[in-house]
């Protein structure tokens, strides 16, 4: 098998010029992304999707009820009551995107007109969802403390300053001021947000442009890989290949080892570059990081054979390769970061390795999470592969060692 | 050395090989001789041990190939009729994966690699790709590449389809030096003079049979197949040629006749052309060979 990954290496690092290219459009392509995603977000005023958001209501009074009720009642948000400490491990596992935080005394400040004890910890790389998040909560708040500082000012006021009037006067005079004083939006900060992933030093567009680039472009590779199976039964090498005193299938897994080396090799180059170029940390856990790319590497090779065994011909290969590999990228978040799909989407996303890939990415950068958060990660992407070679080893046995 | 007994092989209920049966003796070249889509390349994917047959069984040595795969591979070479090398790739690396394939490394490969190469006269070629060489160099480099770990049988699918005359000259006279070294060669072709110049002893393959089999002149003498005169002439499209049955050829204005032992009739018909007034402007006498043996069991001729 080693001899047959020999001589694939050979072969592939022997054209310098076409190697430097393999390697200069995924980086090309990161550059471009990076930018791309370096400012989503920022402008956006909606999200196409609903967005669940947890509460930890310790005051329990009634004020702090309607603000959750009243956020629960818009179309599109759905509260769900979390214990805080549950809430924190599920926005740094990435499940949950936001919890918001109602502390005790918070109906007394609201009543006071002081500083409210209001919290929204969040997951900065769900820049847009929080975003809106915060809109509405603010506004919601804005309004119930308006109406509370109204009131309070207009009954001065009118004690003060129409003591004579009629009380039914006084009374509509009363109720127009604080209807309109309610209305009046709340320009100063009203809650206090943390931000519990994710800080300042990191940047998830640049994570979401390496991570999806660099495992879409690998799965191109390691299909064309692949595909050099197709070439050899075309030009006849597969034939005295089989002729020889080798295993069939140690020509199958002699490819799917290239093509291992090989990812695990660009996948280091786009990363390093990344460090190079954007300065994103690839040493906050190098540990972690060379699993993730040793996982998504042999997951990739492994859907690289598979394409290059379920079809007859070179020509099959190509069409099929890139349908399923512009599908997958397309779902599994290569293309477009998840949250912007819709919610079905983003469950379909887990038929991907891109999703498993990425998702493993983003703990070790983002979530700055250690080998135990992407374990999950690392044994999905393990059983893709062990069901797609199985299925490789079916389809390589029934199409590609065919002889007519 | 191979003892091929009644192997069959059918594609989509198509018979490729027939209960083909021959046996080839150690140190024989033995031809399998037969037009395109004979069975021939099917034949030897079966005895390569690549597509088990249908019926029949493969022996060599005494070994059945599909029981004892890879002892007998170690001992079989086979030059397929692709070019099956790694254009990217040298000569000398070729060479040296093919080899290692079956266990050939280190300095040993590399001392049999240099002799390979410098027998196929392309030593000082050996460092450049593949991809760069022409066609009968590519073939030259195909045929050392199956004799890396010296092989005793050699199995050969039309090794020369495809070269110019030169090429393809070249490697006759390599595999009259494996003849001398007394390798055993199984050799396809469709080519008539190749199996009458090197070969031992002849299959004649067609429709998946062999329809007849021994040496040229054990199939000439078996047989009894007439020579043939082709004369090529000016003048009047429709002339015959009195006293012999001939068949003509009027817009390229030849006239065929068949007839044993054509050498002492020559003079008799080159006098009645002259005394017809057939102005003769070529004669060509073909001797029976193997041509005429197939001609003569099929009704149509090899290349047909």
């Amino acid at each position: 098998m080693w001899k047959i990954t020999r001589k694939d290496l050979r072969i592939f690092f022997i054209d310098k010029k076409a190697l430097f290219l393999s390697l200069l459009l995924p980086i090309g392509l990161i550059t471009l992304f990076a930018f791309a995603f370096g400012g989503v977000g920022q402008d956006k005023e909606e999200a196409g999707t609903p967005i669940s958001v947890l509460y930890s209501d310790s005051d329990n009074s009634a004020s702090s009820k309607k603000v959750i009720a009243d956020l629960d009642n818009i179309p599109g948000i759905e509260c769900i009551a979390a214990d805080t400490g549950m809430a924190i491990t599920q926005i740094k596992m990435g499940d949950q995107i936001a919890n918001i935080v109602i502390h005790n005394g918070f109906e007394d400040a609201l009543n006071a007109g002081i500083n409210l004890p209001l919290e929204l910890q969040f997951d900065k790389s769900r820049e847009m969802e929080v975003s809106i998040l915060q809109n509405l909560l603010v506004s919601n708040v804005a309004a119930m403390k308006g109406a509370k500082d109204a009131d309070k000012g207009v009954d001065r006021i009118m004690d003060d300053m129409f003591a004579d009037l009629p009380i039914k006067m006084k009374d509509s005079i009363r109720n127009n001021l604080k209807s309109g004083l309610a209305n009046e939006g709340e320009s100063e900060q009203i809650i206090k947000m943390t931000s519990l992933v994710g800080g300042t030093e990191s940047n998830w567009g640049l994570i979401q442009a390496v991570a999806g680039t660099a495992i879409m472009m690998l799965l191109f590779s390691v299909s064309a890989i692949g595909q050099g199976m197709l070439d050899e039964k075309e030009n006849g090498v597969l034939k005295k290949l089989l002729q020889s005193p080798i295993m069939p299938f140690e020509i199958m897994f002699g490819k799917m080892l290239t093509a291992i080396i090989i990812a695990i090799f660009q996948l280091s180059v786009m990363f390093v570059f990344s460090w190079l170029a954007f300065g994103l940390d690839i040493f906050i856990n190098i540990y972690a990081l060379l699993i993730m790319i040793i996982a998504t590497a042999v997951a990739c090779s492994s859907f690289g054979v598979f394409l290059s065994s379920i079809v007859t011909s070179k020509k099959q290969s190509d069409s099929l390769g890139t349908i399923i590999i512009l599908f997958m990228s397309a779902v599994g978040g290569s293309m477009i970061p998840l949250y912007m799909m819709p919610s079905f989407m983003q469950d379909a996303a887990v038929i991907s390795v891109n999703y498993w890939s990425i998702q493993g990415f983003y703990d070790i950068f983002w979530r700055k999470a250690g080998l135990d958060a992407i374990a999950q990660n690392v044994v999905v992407l393990m059983g893709i592969t062990t069901g797609v070679l199985l299925l490789s080893a079916y389809f390589f046995k029934r199409n590609v060692l065919k002889l007519t | 050395m191979l003892s091929v007994q009644a192997i069959s092989k059918s594609f989509k209920h198509q018979k490729a090989v027939n209960e083909i049966s021959f046996e080839i003796q150690p140190g024989m070249f033995y031809g399998l001789l037969g037009p395109n889509g004979a069975g021939k390349t099917t034949t030897i994917q079966i005895i390569s041990a690549i597509m088990p047959p249908d019926g029949g069984k493969v022996l060599i040595a005494g070994i059945d190939v599909y029981e004892q795969t890879n002892k007998v591979k170690m001992h079989m070479g086979v030059v397929p009729q692709e070019i099956a090398l790694y254009d990217e790739l040298n000569a000398l690396e070729n060479l040296l994966f093919w080899g290692s394939l079956y266990g050939k490394t280190g300095s040993d490969a590399k001392r049999q690699a240099a002799h390979l190469l410098a027998w196929v006269g392309l030593e000082d070629r050996q460092h450049d790709a593949v991809k760069t060489y022409s066609g009968g160099m590519k073939r030259r480099v195909n045929m050392a590449s199956a004799l890396m770990h010296n092989p005793t049988l050699i199995l050969m699918d039309e090794p020369t389809v495809g070269i110019d005359p030169q090429s393809r000259n070249k490697i006759y006279e390599l595999l009259n030096e494996l003849k001398i070294q007394g390798k055993t060669i199984l050799y396809t072709t469709h080519y008539m003079q190749e199996a009458e110049q090197m070969c031992d002893k002849i299959g004649i393959i067609d429709k998946g049979k062999i329809i007849a089999e021994g040496s040229l002149g054990e199939l000439s003498a078996a047989h009894t197949v007439a020579d043939r005169i082709i004369i090529t002439y000016i003048g009047d499209p429709s002339t015959v040629i009195s006293g012999y049955q001939s068949t003509t050829n009027i817009d390229t204005r030849e006239i065929t006749i068949v007839i044993k032992d054509a050498k002492h009739h020559l003079s008799d018909i080159v006098n009645k052309c002259a005394l017809q007034g057939i102005e003769i402007h070529n004669i060509d006498v073909r001797h029976a060979g193997l041509e005429a043996v197939f001609l003569h069991l099929t009704g149509r001729q090899l290349r047909d």
